[in-house]
């Protein structure tokens, strides 16, 4: 038996890659003879093969092949129409295409081609969907992939290693000046809900007797201009130049600084398949303040506070509470850190990936 | 640190927090009062794109620009790799691989000049696609592939030093400046750097004295773990066993009361079939008794004065016609009768028929009972003494609830009489004495052709010592 991993572009500081690179060390780890196969690769410390290749390699009765799906990809389809062994879809979830409409017909075009392939994934009747959220596999089941068939396994991901790292001492020095630092975590895209982001710290830092700084870690997409131009003009709107600190394409260490350096993660973006950085933020006792959108209710559970609306000064009211209020703080870094042990902790996620794995080895 | 409760304690302040938002919207000032302090980025990590903030700036780590459009500048005042790297985020939109920073630094070692590199790569397949703007750049990368062009290029070169050459010599001898100055510099630096380094030697001395005493302490505190988890290994051995041992009590337990409801059964089925006989003749002798009807109906009135509708009552004898008048009253009725205190058989499902009143009463939770009523207290005193049926009757009696203990010839004293078994003789005077001591009050002595009954209250106060 021979395990294939199919992801179109394998990035290894991207969340889907690091899920997918995860599962081809663990299936390794079984003794499964296991290659992953991609039209491009990026930062990857591993071999990768070339995605015509698959089928020769676990297009066999006994293989086992796993297709991260996140965007459109036809060719995955033709290639999983031919695998004779055991399938599985992981579902990452693909944007809606609407959030780009106003700011990029590109990212528009690749979202609603991924969401087209949707009923195609389904059809083709694979032996397993996996979601990487009850919100993602939900998609999925409401396009009549069978409950048996299904499951949620949250996504691998690189909290340990982070958590092991060294982090930029500088960075944490230069940060921690007093200041109240509120973290994002997240690329910058119109779905990350940037503009309220900027809103709802806007009231924070009018709300505290004390400065607040906004630190962003997330990668800047030329193809966006006009997003980040708004969220510039946003920025300087509300006289927060000074209070924002970008770090574009940070390292693990700047990331892991910025975690330790930050007093609150803020999160009102709009659209979620799972969210990494609230993980992230719960391992490292980060409290976190989160609009109740899409997968991220679910992937926060009680370790945090939540809002289903925008309203910038409930973020600020808070934030404000949290750091006034010691036993409320800690609670909510306890309950983070207890909810990352017990369900998102590479071990468990281990477990649960060999459970569903059960049928097929 | 304390366990959280289960409840997550933010839907505990959610209403206050919607409150304390509400205030602050109405009460922020427009802007910021606090600015924090700037935080300056390393070039290396900080690249061209950063905040808006300080558009125009050349400092590494200020520089501002997401709108796709980067200065000459910018990017020229890196040098080596860190050049490289910032070209490449600049103008592919990406970080440069180690490859990639190798390739280009080579080119710079061969005298390339950084214009030609970033054409390069503004004019590159993927850097077309992205499209930055760079105002000025065009121009000066023609200029120079022309000069890789045979002969026209050296003609091209040699034009362009011929023409640059004042410009090359004041260059020169500003550079000749600023080596001294640099070397000047280095020279100050180099000083302070040895300050630092001897206070960092020093430092590192006591850091390592600093290791090697944490070291010791990590190893008696791995000691001490390693000895508190073998304690842990034994009490959780010791809890195992007790669980065990209370699973093997638990089922001892279960047992015994399966046998003692068997004894009870039997026991009652031998009990009814002593009395069946009885039953006739105490019926005789009771609708002998005229006035009984009317002695009942006079306690009941004073018993059942203030009870409350399907109130709990607990009879201890179970005469039938004083049972049937508690449940005309729409009261929740139930009798107990012992073995020793046969008394006639009346298939009454009312009445159970238990071996021993001690041990049936203290089945009976605490409190629960609204009224007792004991009628036949002169039989029933032979098998639960006056004190301890006392005792009892305050435990299981609500506060104000109703307590009657009688004196009356009903069926179980004929039944002792028949059975030539004495009902003990109890003086009213110190019943009455008793239930005063014993908690009640309110007491009320009624004598009705000569048949004496005390009805009582528990009392709200008493503490039951």
């Amino acid at each position: 038996m021979r395990a294939a991993i199919l992801i179109p572009v394998l990035a290894g500081k991207d969340a889907v890659g690091a899920d997918a690179m995860a599962m081809a060390r663990i299936l390794e780890a079984t003794g499964l003879q296991t290659r992953m196969f991609c039209e491009s690769a990026e930062n990857v410390p591993v071999q990768t093969w070339p995605t015509d290749q698959l089928l020769d390699f676990a297009g066999g009765a006994n293989d086992l092949v796993i297709y991260h799906f996140s965007f459109g990809y036809p060719k995955a389809l033709e290639i999983l129409k031919c695998c004779k062994g055991f399938r599985i879809v992981k579902y990452h979830n693909v944007t809606p295409a609407e959030f780009f409409r106003d700011y990029s017909s590109q990212h528009q075009a690749a979202c609603e081609s991924g969401r087209s392939e949707l009923p195609a994934i389904v059809d083709l009747g694979c032996e397993l969907y996996l979601g990487a959220s009850t919100y993602n596999i939900d998609e999925l089941r409401a396009l009549g992939v069978p409950m048996d068939r299904s499951g949620v396994l949250a996504p691998f991901h690189r909290v340990e290693e982070m958590i092991e790292a060294e982090a930029d001492l500088e960075l944490v020095r230069a940060l921690s000046d007093g200041a109240r630092n509120f973290l994002m975590v997240g690329r910058l895209a119109p779905n990350k809900a940037y503009l309220d982001l900027i809103d709802a710290f806007s009231a924070c830092a009018r709300m505290l007797d004390e400065p607040a700084r906004l630190i962003l870690v997330g990668k800047v997409d030329a193809r966006l201009s006009r997003y980040n131009e708004a969220v510039q003009e946003r920025i300087r709107e509300l006289r927060l130049e000074r209070h924002v600190c970008w770090i574009n394409g940070a390292s693990e260490a700047q990331l892991k600084a910025a975690y330790l350096a930050s007093h609150a993660f803020l999160l009102l973006s709009q659209h979620e398949g799972f969210c990494v950085p609230l993980i992230e933020s719960m391992a490292l006792s980060v409290p976190v303040i989160a609009r109740a959108t899409t997968a991220i209710p679910e992937t926060l559970g009680d370790a945090g506070i939540l809002w289903q609306e925008a309203d910038p000064w409930l973020y600020a009211a808070s934030a404000s509470r949290i750091f006034s209020d010691q036993p409320l703080r800690a609670d909510l870094q306890e309950r983070g850190r207890r909810r990352y042990a017990e369900k998102f902790s590479t071990r468990v996620l281990t477990r649960r990936f060999m459970e569903f794995l059960e049928p097929a080895l | 640190m304390s366990k959280p409760d289960v409840e997550p304690p933010i839907e505990r302040i959610r209403g206050e927090l919607r409150a304390a938002a509400e205030r602050a919207r109405h009460q922020a000032p427009e802007f910021p009062l606090h600015v924090p302090k700037q935080v300056e980025l390393q070039p290396e990590i900080a690249p061209i794109v950063q905040t808006s903030a300080h558009a125009g700036a050349t400092a590494p780590g200020t520089v501002a620009n997401l709108s796709g459009v980067v200065q000459l500048g910018q990017l020229s005042q890196f040098h080596g790799a860190a050049f490289v790297r910032n070209a490449y985020l600049a103008l592919l939109g990406r970080e440069a691989d180690e490859t990639a920073v190798k390739a280009q630094m080579a080119l710079l070692g061969r005298g390339i000049s950084k214009i030609e590199i970033m054409g390069n790569l503004r004019w590159s397949a993927e850097g077309r696609l992205k499209a930055v703007s760079v105002p000025g750049l065009w121009p000066r990368y023609l200029l120079q592939k022309a000069t890789h062009v045979p002969i026209l290029g050296y003609v091209l070169q040699l034009a362009m030093g011929l023409a640059g050459l004042p410009a090359i010599v004041r260059h020169q001898r500003a550079a000749d400046a600023l080596h001294v100055t640099r070397a000047d510099a280095i020279e100050h630096a180099t000083h302070v750097l040895d300050a630092r380094l001897q206070n960092l030697a020093g430092e590192g001395a006591r850091l390592r004295s600093d290791h090697d005493a944490l070291r010791v302490r990590t190893a008696a505190a791995e000691t001490a773990l390693a000895q508190l988890s073998e304690a842990i290994q034994a009490t959780t051995g010791l809890v195992r066993q007790s669980n065990q041992q209370m699973l093997g009590m638990n089922h001892w337990l279960a047992s015994l009361r399966h046998s003692l409801a068997e004894i009870e059964r039997q026991a009652e089925g031998k009990g009814r079939e002593r009395a069946a006989p009885l039953a006739g003749i105490t019926d005789g002798l009771l609708a002998a008794d005229a006035n009984r009807s009317a002695r009942l109906d006079q306690w009941l009135e004073q018993f059942a004065v203030g009870l409350p509708d399907a109130a709990d009552v607990l009879d201890l004898g179970g005469a039938t016609d004083w049972l049937d008048r508690l449940s005309q009253r729409s009261l929740s009725v139930s009798a107990l009768r012992s073995i020793g205190n046969p008394g006639p058989a009346t298939g009454d499902r009312r009445i159970a028929v238990c071996s021993d009143f001690g041990v049936a009463l203290s089945r009976i939770a605490d409190e629960s009972l609204h009224g007792l009523s004991v009628l036949e207290a002169s039989a029933v005193a032979r098998e639960l003494p006056l004190m301890d049926l006392l005792q009892f009757a305050f435990r299981v009696l609500r506060p104000n609830a109703h307590i009657v203990v009688g004196l009356d010839r009903g069926p179980l004293v004929l039944a002792d009489l028949l059975n030539a078994r004495q009902p003990l003789a109890i003086d009213v005077g110190l019943l009455e004495a008793a239930l005063l001591h014993g908690g009640f009050d309110r007491i009320k002595r009624s004598e009705q052709d000569g048949v004496a009954c005390v009805l009582a209250r528990k009392s709200s106060q008493h503490d039951g010592a």
